[in-house]
């Protein structure tokens, strides 16, 4: 079956690109994920008790979904499917390594030990009830999201995904999001979503 | 839309390593739980689930206690085939885990620490031709790892797809469900009025889907449908309108054309905490299966993590098969608020339907329906 895209939005070193075209860049002092948040301009305070996965998960759902006409939606038909390398890895560390620090279990921290808490703050934030999943994947595989975006359409569990790819090691940071539509104008394959990801 | 079919059962748990060894020990009330002093070096009451270590093969810098258990599946769910399908590419293995080698996190560029090591592992392994798929999604990546398993035959991307589960014990999540009060003293119990909270165990399980029925050389299931939802509420609380369990099991039925009242038997999440239990008491009331027969198996082995659904739809399929379903072991006096038919005493399931749903943090939901026999 065909896919197609609507919108696409990435994130890497300290820049943001929005369907090809530069959105912000990091300029000021803040680090980089807050200085986008900024430049949003929202208001959500729970933004800044996530951890950075969260956070960077939670900025490529805004600024893909503000421009994918959510509205014309159930709010059960966005399945929201993302996937990474390194799961929750960099705060499995670091609630670990609290752990042994102060002899002390952070449930702050241990709650975003799980990768699929991202999903799960998007889906708050925009009040989707729809499917969800995470996959772990050595790279950004561009034909398993798709796959999986059929899958659903196939089954009747979606009419749109929002995909995601999200990686955090320490300041940096490697995030691309889609939105796959099961009808629309703008056709996508396995390869166009690829380069679209390698483009930045 | 093409049949699925499941079966080829493999599991590895705190009682036992073969479905039947397992599924009798339930019957005869038995619990894997037990008492450790400072489990893990957690201070806690809490009774932890095992597998005795004879039933594992001993752990070496190349396969670790997971890898193997994984690896023990595999072989087993493989050799109720009559070929290994998924050394060809028409055959996928999906892992469910929600943290993998996680026991090995004392060092901190231990390289068998991220997931993709287990997909690695399995591919050498056993020589298989795609690399497994994993799902990461919290309580729920058992069941989400099933019904993915059917969409991705039933879109006709793969013929037949090896669903494993499984996650172990450890002072990681020992000590994080500590802090989260989440920990019971003693056993846990599910739906009681006196429950406190849950107990963690170790498992892993297997179930094979295929579009293929001459693929399994013994019995077999029908996957019928499943469908997952987010609560769209909290990260790491249940919904108190139980909206994301009500939305996947509504969204699992509606397409099968089965009615709730159809059901003969439901294999709930039943995890021993406060609010979940009482999160999916309203759900089910909403979802019309509150007269449905119901347990939680986590008193048996406890809550095995990303394993747990693929253990708990192997053993519901199990009890169907047998036609005696097992008591909510812990259960004694109604602790939830809405009305719910709790098995206390074994009994025969009401119909050839068996729904499985689970929770977890991240406010996910999952429920998928199977036809026994």
């Amino acid at each position: 079956m065909s896919l197609f895209l609507k919108t696409y939005c990435r994130i890497k070193e300290g820049e943001v690109h929005i369907n090809g075209e530069l959105f912000c860049q990091h300029m000021d002092e803040d680090p980089f994920l807050r200085s986008v948040y900024k430049h949003i301009g929202l208001t959500y305070p729970k933004f800044f008790k996530m951890d950075a996965l969260s956070q960077l998960g939670f900025l490529g759902a805004e600024m893909t979904l503000m421009r994918s006409e959510l509205e014309e939606y159930a709010d059960d038909d966005v399945a929201v499917i993302f996937a990474n390398a390194s799961s929750s890895l960099e705060t499995d560390h670091a609630y670990y390594n609290s752990l042994k620090e102060s002899g002390i279990a952070s449930p702050a921290l241990f709650v975003y030990t799980l990768p699929n808490i991202e999903v799960g703050e998007i889906c708050i934030r925009h009040k989707l009830y729809g499917e969800n999943n995470f996959l772990i994947t050595e790279r950004f595989d561009a034909a398993q999201l798709l796959e999986q975006c059929e899958a659903l359409f196939e089954d009747n569990a979606a009419k749109a995904v929002l995909i995601g790819w999200t990686e955090v090691e320490n300041d940096n940071h490697d995030g691309f999001f889609a939105f796959i539509t099961a009808s629309g104008m703008n056709e996508v394959t396995t390869e166009g979503l690829t380069d679209l990801y390698l483009d930045r | 839309m093409s049949e699925v079919f499941i079966g080829a059962k493999s599991v590895l748990c705190p009682l036992g390593d073969t479905p039947s060894m397992v599924y009798k020990a339930m019957l005869n009330g038995e619990t894997g739980l037990r008492a450790l002093e400072n489990p893990f070096g957690v201070e806690t009451t809490s009774h932890v689930g095992l597998i005795p270590s004879i039933l594992i093969p001993q752990e070496h810098i190349d396969s670790t206690k997971l890898e193997n258990m994984l690896a023990k599946c595999y072989e087993h769910s493989v050799s109720k085939l009559r070929f290994d399908p998924f050394q060809d590419e028409d055959g996928l293995v999906i892992i469910c885990t929600t943290k993998g080698n996680i026991d090995k996190i004392e060092k901190d560029d231990d390289p068998r620490l991220p997931l993709t090591r287990l997909s690695k592992f399995m591919r050498q392994s056993f020589d298989l031709a795609n690399e497994p798929m994993i799902v990461s999604n919290a309580c729920i990546s058992g069941v989400l790892g099933i019904i993915t398993a059917a969409r991705l035959i039933r879109a006709g991307k793969y013929d037949h797809v090896l669903v494993l589960g499984g996650d172990v014990v450890s002072e990681f999540t020992l000590s994080g469900f500590k802090a989260l009060h989440a920990l019971t003293d003693g056993i846990c119990q599910p739906y009681d009025k006196n429950r406190t909270g849950i107990n963690l165990g170790e498992a892993a399980a297997g179930l094979v889907l295929s579009n293929d029925d001459t693929l399994f050389k013994g019995t077999f299931d029908e996957y019928v449908s499943g469908a997952s939802s987010n609560d769209a509420n909290h990260i790491s609380g249940p919904s108190r309108t139980g909206e994301g369990l009500h939305r996947s099991i509504e969204r699992t039925l509606n397409p099968s054309e089965i009615r709730p009242a159809q059901i003969g038997y439901l294999s709930a999440h039943g995890t021993g905490t406060s609010f979940n239990d009482e999160m999916e008491s309203i759900a089910f009331e909403r979802s019309g299966l509150s007269e449905i027969p119901v347990n939680s198996m986590k008193g048996y082995f406890g809550h095995t993590l990303g394993a747990a659904g693929v253990i708990e739809v192997m053993l519901g399929l199990e009890a169907m098969k047998r036609k005696e379903l097992v008591p909510s072991l812990g259960f004694e006096e109604m602790g939830v608020s809405r009305p719910m038919n709790i098995i206390t005493e074994t009994i025969a399931p009401t119909s050839d339907y068996f729904l499985k749903t689970a929770s977890g943090f991240g406010g996910c939901n999952a429920a998928a329906l199977f036809k026994v026999g």
